[in-house]
């Protein structure tokens, strides 16, 4: 606590600074000097205990977060989290239709193994593409964007989520039916799919 | 388990990003800190003794509730002062009814609010300089009293206001000159007149 006359040096001080001319600055040092606002400990106490029962009705999982958003170990997992969580976004209908594009693309070769390889790729590439697009921008058709707008995740992190999600599908799914090719045919060919894909 | 002991070393910027990760005990030690120059601040803003109490409350709750949005690269008192300013434009506005902007409100002087204790007044001298405050436009008293009584400096200053830097020198020099003024004739020979 300052003394009534430490105060004052303290205003003489800093008026001295902040004035140009020496006029008048003790007297209004002195003046402020004596304007005190007094604060009793209990109403210290009372303020501090009124934010702790305000950060107590934090909700659990914010505080969770909020203690735990820093760690490595929780990025990475909240990461995992967030592309398990949209991979229920993308709905049975592109897990199933793409299977169905990339079944039909192998049984085209296995067919007709005269059809030129990158032909039976863009006929059968941009649908894949389109598919992809179509579950990442799923939220907008579905009318739930200011949802999803009003989600913790930012809505980039959304997107590049589901963008894990689909391409990593597509190259599993690829990598399968290469792999089913490769057991079916010659291997020229499964080096020349993988290759292209 | 942190003790108290060892968070009264921290700065307060480790102390709110602390409260951001959910940890309580940072409070304590931000509200011993910081509430009574908050409460002298805006006491004297005010001149409203119970508001001021309301708003020094409502300014550490915002602190608490933002801490997830403060850039440590910020220093924390003009953050902290900048919501307790705005706290108090909006009681502003709201209690005179008036929808005007800042630099409106800044040039703004209130009308004394009648019967209410503002402070400890320590004789004549004090009241003086309470009245002398209280004749300042609101830009012009918050330049003062965030200099002299909160102890910030120019430059902090000018980031709680949002303001520039020459601004609040240009300020700090006019407040002075009436602060000076409004109590020289008080004092004409060494005699209270």
């Amino acid at each position: 606590m300052l003394t009534p006359e430490s105060r004052r040096e303290r205003f003489v001080r800093l008026l001295t600074e902040d004035l140009d001319e020496g006029e008048g600055v003790d007297r209004l040092a002195g003046a402020l000097a004596t304007w005190k606002v007094e604060v009793r400990s209990d109403e210290v106490e009372r303020v501090a205990d009124r934010l702790r029962e305000e950060a107590g009705t934090l909700s659990p999982i914010v505080r969770s977060l909020r203690r735990d958003r820093d760690r490595p170990s929780t990025i990475l997992a909240a990461w995992l989290a967030l592309v398990a969580s949209q991979m229920r976004f993308a709905g049975p209908a592109f897990w199933l239709a793409s299977l169905g594009l990339s079944a039909l693309g192998a049984m085209i070769l296995i067919q007709a193994p005269t059809v030129p390889l990158t032909i039976a790729l863009w006929l059968l590439a941009p649908l894949l593409a389109l598919l992809g697009v179509q579950a990442l921008f799923r939220g907008s058709r579905a009318r739930v964007v200011e949802l999803e707008l009003a989600c913790p995740p930012s809505p980039t992190r959304l997107a590049v989520a589901r963008l894990f999600v689909v391409l990593g599908y597509d190259m599993l799914m690829l990598k399968g039916v290469s792999l089913a090719l490769a057991w079916l045919g010659p291997a020229a060919s499964v080096d020349r799919l993988v290759g292209h894909y | 388990m942190t003790t108290l002991e060892d968070l009264s070393d921290l700065s307060d910027a480790e102390l709110v990003i602390r409260l951001a990760q959910g940890q309580t005990p940072p409070l304590d030690t931000l509200v011993q800190r910081h509430y009574a120059p908050l409460l002298g601040y805006l006491t004297r803003v005010l001149a409203d003794r119970p508001t001021a109490e309301d708003l020094a409350q409502e300014t550490l709750l915002q602190v608490l509730r933002r801490s997830t949005t403060y850039r440590p690269d910020r220093s924390f008192k003009p953050w902290l002062y900048a919501i307790a300013t705005n706290l108090a434009r909006d009681f502003y506005r709201l209690a005179e009814n008036r929808n005007v902007t800042d630099q409106e409100l800044d040039e703004w002087v209130p009308e004394p609010r009648a019967g209410l204790e503002t402070a400890r007044i320590e004789g004549d001298d004090a009241e003086h300089i309470r009245r002398a405050l209280n004749q300042l436009s609101l830009g012009l008293r918050s330049v003062i009293i965030l200099r002299y009584y909160a102890d910030l400096t120019v430059p902090e200053i000018a980031a709680a206001l949002e303001l520039p830097p020459d601004t609040v020198k240009s300020r700090l020099h006019t407040a002075s000159r009436r602060l000076e003024a409004a109590l020289r004739p008080l004092t004409v020979g060494g005699v209270p007149c």
